[in-house]
């Protein structure tokens, strides 16, 4: 064998992996979406259906609630999942504060905690007689306590707030660390010569962390698509299917007790998010590759 | 560096104030529930301090997961511990070995494995429900630990291969010439120098894998179908869920105990959790 060859037989159980966990999965998906089937019976493939799966995913109201709550949802993600991050990372490095790391910890432990755990103690807060509301009502907006989750309008905003606030440090400490690279000592020198602070976050700071913020973006989008346990403890995706997101719809759709146990059209749902997440995903390395100063 | 002028000492200083709260007030009032006896849980709702502090329903807390959930905490942990360990184990096994063929051999398909490396990146872990599923039925090896740690491989070794090509890349060449000239195989090499002087870099992968692994739900929700074998986020995802109610009390003590462990690690690798994070995300 040619000496560079044996390359292979370290990646060997890489590749394994890669087969049966990803190979696999993907091209099964796929075929899957063209038969019906409904999980229990012997016959997997006995019932060819073509592109009737995709076609009833078309017309099903529910399959376009849930892609346009996964559209909101991933929206205002990227919207805040960056601001709130950056905005915290320019205050603590420009702050001077003495518990810098401190501060960082506590912005950034939220990220740790089992999205199901949180998600819980967001239904308990939410609830009619819980903190929320009791704030509310001794503020005197009694009119604004509602049932947080049990109407179709709020849930899926809530969603992606809590999201949000569990997210917030992990983006935080991603910018922190971009920060890092930046030589205070410059920035002094430009505000002796007249420089305004936000000109020098303009001019020195945006420049160094625009790659950043572009790979953090790219990071919350492609995570976004993964988003399950949240909705699953908090609404299970309803009322009424009205905070479903494209993974909780696909789970509705083959394990669900209460689901029509449709593999098929689940499998579509899966088809549909892994071509989304594996372009992103190429994209966000390639991108990785060109900055090579990251 | 200059002083701050006061305008942005009050703005930073209101700015991090607020978002601590916003951030911490809730888990510091569950936290404050959890000491609560069950007749104070309304009284002075609003506040954090409790009129009188009490454990037991974290004692009760215990005896009830394990009355109304079928499993305790202590095998909840158990699960997750088992399923964690046995995944990281895999991960710093097989990606070190991946990271080594990608930055010492120049063999044909390199760049095809680098961009599937770079597709599986965070893959969402509703995909791969149905087929394996399906492939686990036909091979009867539903409810078992083996079930969930194979395919988390798939979340941990790729991002960990990143981290490690980039560390064996660095390492200079002279030790690899040094290493030849000793008589030293490729695999000795690996297994003497590279590895060894990698270790911080196995370690970043460890911390980045942890939590993903520990907090993973939807694999876990489908393939450990068994009460004994639930892991922690699936089985107390079903607390306060369906015909029974859980008391205030008890449930903030519950979500304590999920919580607490995770605080006491942090606390104990805060440096790594936050070095990790930054690698998995910047490199991965």
């Amino acid at each position: 064998m040619r000496r560079e060859n044996i390359g292979y037989i370290y990646l060997l159980p890489f590749i394994c992996i890669l087969v049966f966990f990803f190979a696999y999965p993907s091209i099964f998906n796929f075929i899957m979406s063209l038969y019906d089937w409904d999980g229990f019976s012997k016959k997997i493939f006995a019932n060819y259906v073509g592109l009737k799966n995709y076609i009833r995913l078309s017309r099903d109201g529910y399959f376009w609630i849930a892609l346009r709550n996964t559209a909101y949802f991933e929206l205002t993600c990227c919207v805040f999942q960056v601001f709130f991050p950056l905005f915290f990372a320019l205050v603590l490095f420009f702050g001077q504060f003495k518990y810098e790391n401190t501060i960082k910890a506590l912005i950034y432990f939220p990220a740790l905690i089992s999205p199901v755990v949180v998600g819980l103690v967001w239904r308990y807060l939410l609830s009619l007689d819980g903190l929320v509301n009791a704030m509310l009502r001794s503020i005197g907006l009694d009119f604004l306590a509602i049932e947080w989750l049990g109407n179709i309008y709020t849930p899926i905003w809530i969603i992606a707030f809590i999201n949000i606030w569990q997210f917030t440090g992990y983006g935080m400490v991603i910018f922190l660390a971009g920060l890092s690279s930046i030589n205070k000592e410059i920035i002094e020198a430009a505000t002796v010569d007249g420089a305004s602070l936000f000109q020098c976050i303009l001019k020195i700071v945006v420049p160094v962390l625009r790659p950043i913020i572009i790979l953090d973006l790219l990071l919350v989008f492609i995570t976004g698509f993964r988003v399950f346990d949240i909705v699953f403890v908090l609404t299970r995706g309803g009322p009424v299917h009205h905070s479903e997101l494209l993974t909780t719809l696909m789970y509705y759709y083959s394990f669900d007790s209460f689901g029509p146990n449709k593999m098929g059209v689940a499998a579509g749902i899966s088809v549909f998010l892994l071509l989304i997440v594996i372009v992103f995903s190429v994209i966000r390395g390639n991108f990785i590759k060109r900055e090579t100063t990251l | 560096m200059k002083k701050l002028s006061l305008g942005a000492y009050i703005f930073t200083r209101t700015t991090i104030f607020v978002a601590l709260i916003v951030l911490l007030l809730p888990l510091l009032w569950i936290f404050s529930l959890s000491l609560r006896l069950p007749d104070e849980v309304f009284e002075s709702y609003l506040f954090l301090i409790p009129k009188h502090l009490t454990f037991q329903n974290y004692i009760i807390a215990f005896k009830y997961t394990k009355d109304y959930l079928n499993i305790g905490f202590p095998k909840m942990y158990l699960n997750s511990f088992i399923v964690t360990i046995a995944t990281i184990i895999l991960t710093v096994i097989i990606a070190p070995l991946g990271a080594f063929a990608l930055s010492n051999y120049q063999f044909r398909g390199r760049n095809f494995i680098y961009t599937v490396i770079l597709a599986t990146f965070m893959l969402p872990a509703q995909v791969l429900l149905i087929p394996l599923f399906i492939m686990y039925k036909k091979l009867h090896i539903l409810n078992t630990y083996l079930t969930v740690i194979l395919p988390y491989t798939i979340f941990t070794v790729p991002i960990s291969m990143l981290i490690l090509r980039g560390f064996f890349n660095g390492i200079p060449r002279e030790l690899k010439e040094v290493a030849k000239i000793d008589g030293a195989s490729d695999f000795i090499y690996f297994l003497k120098i590279a590895i060894p002087i990698s270790k911080p870099a196995i370690a970043t992968c460890i911390i980045w894998s942890f939590p993903i692994i520990w907090n993973e739900f939807s694999m876990a929700l489908v393939f450990l179908g068994k009460d004994q074998l639930k892991t922690l986020p699936v089985a107390i995802a079903t607390i306060g869920g369906g015909q029974y109610i859980v008391p205030y009390n008890i449930f903030a003590a519950s979500m304590m105990i999920c919580i607490i462990p995770i605080l006491i690690i942090f606390l104990a690798f805060q440096k790594w959790f936050i070095k990790g994070t930054t690698a998995g995300a910047l490199k991965g």
